[in-house]
């Protein structure tokens, strides 16, 4: 703790968010160290140590052994840009993810980041020139194919955006293609994004959302449902659309009253035509990640509920419990105005069906459905 | 040197893997003699044994004298090691092992050694659940002993207090478990304690399941009957709508020689309907109960819709 005190008092000059301790560590990969972001993100912690890793050494041996906070600068040889993992068995959003970065510092209870990544080392992918060269490559191939991106799937994608700048350098690089609409999906507030985007119409800031009583007891660190809230207000002044993604939906005691008022909260900030779309989510986990919240989380006992594993051998609550949730959520967000914005995120046509109403073919497949909502000037809507 | 059996103190509890020689043993030594000499170590008014129990046990019982070796004085750690050392050929059973951790586990923290010399990786899965199984009173110890209760579910109650413990003591001491079985009891029972943040206890008192184990049932129909009542408890809708299923499917299939199944937790409403042909003539029949199945409605107001 002393540690985190003295490099408290060296970042002094440093803003530094609320969602965040203070890294105790920065390793950078050789390779990466002489490139604009790695030298941005270094110059903007003085304070703290920084390791050099040189070729063929694992970042085990120098960071995350006394589970320490440390930031990764890494020069990533991996595809930036690739399909969301979905499934044969439900319906998928067609969303395409921007690998950026790996962890977070947000303790989310029923996160799977937490069982993918067992330390606290957050992971940022320095050399964004390959980046930007692969989605030259992908993205600029063919300009009348639309995409819908997003980077907030191994990461949060504001996070770390007071170091990294990530976001605001991909929204001003993507303003180049018109066939590009970026979705930054995050639990906290940060806007700075915003000075850089091009065009309203190529960013969709989009907010994690759930009730107040999930986001206070479950998502440690995060920004209360009002901030988040106020943020897309901010956003919706300034032009920009919405997302929003009630995900996890959690079944707790008392779950009515918390997502009744959160439906009430956001049409409290919101308009209906401020959102681009909205997904509601049940929770559903890898069988693996409950020993990992039980002993990460103890108090988190929504993870006894009637959980069954699903038909991508995922576990989900049983199907009667969350369609209730979901006709109950739908219901209110429909009684305020927001309709046609609201997809169901994996689950089968059965459970559209009962719960919205249609299905995402009646929506002309869900993908395109989604395409067309955040392109609305493209698709004349 | 040579010593009579009564000489020498066996009740040292390094001797954590003492038995008693069987007929086959007694003779092999009448046979052949003792090959191999005991350890003993000098206390201070006796002789202590530090390894081969059961030679001298044999030996006393052939009126031979013991052939022994005596080693320097040492700590119990070290005797208990030395002992660990000269009896590597045993073979490793849960009884053993535990045996071996609750000694070294008395004198503090179990070194790497030790785990290693039992065939249990430090910081492996495995080693995590011997420890959890440390965790559990003694008296455990002898129902794994007699494999009425498998490694796993050690840690599921390693959190359990010990007047929960007590009281599921008897289901483990009275019923033989499978590994399945055992582990989904204790796994919906802690899950539904700790969900509802009541003792374990509460539930067994609530659900009469001592009633069940005391019954004059067989100890199959008490297992399977404490089963679906803690099922019911931890899953009650789903077990509500497993129910109602097997009474429609059940109702549908009735008299015919189909079988019909739901296994997807009501993900999706496939059923898998299954029967055995022998002739010509089962078949037909076969056919004819089908064509009456499909006109039963099998999946209207299916228990999910």
């Amino acid at each position: 703790m002393t540690g985190q005190s003295d490099n408290m008092k060296k970042y002094c000059s440093t803003v530094q968010p609320s969602h965040m301790a203070w890294p105790e560590n920065i390793v950078v990969d050789q390779e990466a160290a002489s490139t604009p972001l790695a030298r941005k993100i270094i110059r903007k912690m003085p304070g703290v140590p920084l390791h050099t890793l040189s070729p063929g050494m694992n970042i085990s041996e120098l960071a995350g052994k006394d589970n320490r906070l440390v930031i990764y600068l890494k020069h990533y040889r991996g595809r930036f840009l690739r399909p969301c993992p979905a499934t044969r068995k439900y319906r998928c959003c067609g969303y395409q993810i921007i690998h950026i970065g790996e962890n977070c510092p947000l303790n989310c209870s029923y996160c799977i980041l937490q069982a993918y990544f067992q330390d606290r080392v957050l992971k940022i992918w320095a050399n964004q020139e390959d980046l930007w060269t692969e989605l030259d490559m992908v993205l600029g191939r063919d300009r009348n194919r639309l995409f819908r991106v997003g980077t907030g799937e191994f990461t949060d994608s504001l996070a770390l955006e007071h170091l990294t700048g990530y976001s605001a350098d991909l929204a001003q690089f993507l303003g180049n293609y018109p066939n590009v609409c970026l979705e930054l999906k995050s639990k906290i507030i940060d806007l700075s994004w915003m000075e850089k985007a091009p065009s309203t119409r190529k960013v969709l800031p989009a907010w994690s959302v759930n009730s107040p009583e999930i986001i206070s007891r479950e998502e440690g660190g995060a920004s209360t449902l009002e901030e988040r809230l106020k943020a897309a207000g901010t956003c919706a002044d300034k032009g920009f659309r919405v997302c929003l993604h009630f995900d996890p939906i959690i079944h707790y005691p008392g779950w009515k009253k918390g997502y009744a008022h959160a439906v009430e909260m956001i049409l409290d900030f919101l308009r209906p035509e401020h959102i681009a779309y909205l997904s509601l989510g049940s929770f559903r986990f890898m069988p693996g990640l409950k020993k990992t919240i039980i002993r990460n989380h103890p108090g988190s006992d929504y993870i006894y509920n009637e959980f069954i594993t699903g038909l991508d051998g995922k576990a989900r609550l049983l199907l009667t419990l969350r369609l209730e949730q979901f006709k109950y959520i739908a219901g209110k967000l429909k009684k305020g105005g927001v309709s046609r914005q609201i997809y169901l995120c994996m689950e089968s046509d059965r459970v559209w069906k009962e719960a919205l109403g249609y299905t995402p073919k009646d929506l002309g497949g869900l993908a395109r459905h989604l395409l067309n909502l955040s392109f609305k000037d493209k698709a004349g809507l | 040197m040579n010593l009579a059996p009564d000489d020498i103190n066996l009740t040292d509890p390094c001797l954590f893997w003492a038995q008693e020689p069987g007929e086959d043993y007694i003779q092999n030594i009448r046979e052949l003699g003792q090959a191999e000499p005991v350890l003993i170590m000098a206390g201070p008014s006796e002789k202590i044994l530090v390894a081969g129990f059961k030679r001298v046990k044999a030996l006393k019982a052939l009126g031979e004298k013991v052939l022994a070796l005596k080693i320097p004085p040492a700590d119990s750690r070290s005797k208990g090691l030395i002992y660990l050392l000269t009896n590597q050929g045993q073979t490793l059973d849960q009884a053993r092992i535990i045996s071996c951790l609750r000694y070294f586990s008395g004198l503090g923290d179990i070194s790497e050694q030790i785990w290693k010399l039992l065939g249990i990786d430090p910081g492996s899965k495995i080693q995590g659940l011997w420890q959890s199984r440390l965790s559990l009173p003694p008296d455990w110890d002898r129902l794994a002993a007699e494999n009425k209760i498998c490694l796993e579910c050690s840690q599921v109650l390693e959190h359990t207090s010990p007047e929960d413990l007590d009281i599921l003591y008897p289901f483990f001491k009275e019923l033989s478990w499978s590994r399945g079985n055992s582990l989904n009891l204790l796994t919906w029972l802690t899950e539904k304690s700790r969900m509802d943040q009541a003792p374990l206890s509460a539930y067994i008192e609530k659900l009469k399941l001592e009633q069940v184990l005391y019954s004059r049932l067989s100890p199959n129909d008490k297992i399977k009957i404490i089963l679906k009542k803690v099922f019911q408890s931890r899953y009650p809708v789903l077990s509500q709508l497993k129910n109602d299923l097997a009474q429609r499917l059940g109702r549908i299939s009735r008299g015919s020689r189909w079988r019909i199944e739901h296994k997807d937790e009501f993900e999706s409403q496939q059923i898998q309907i299954s029967t055995t042909i022998n002739s010509q003539k089962d078949l037909e029949k076969a056919l004819s109960q089908l064509e009456q199945i499909s006109k039963s409605g099998v999946f209207d107001d299916w228990p999910v819709r």
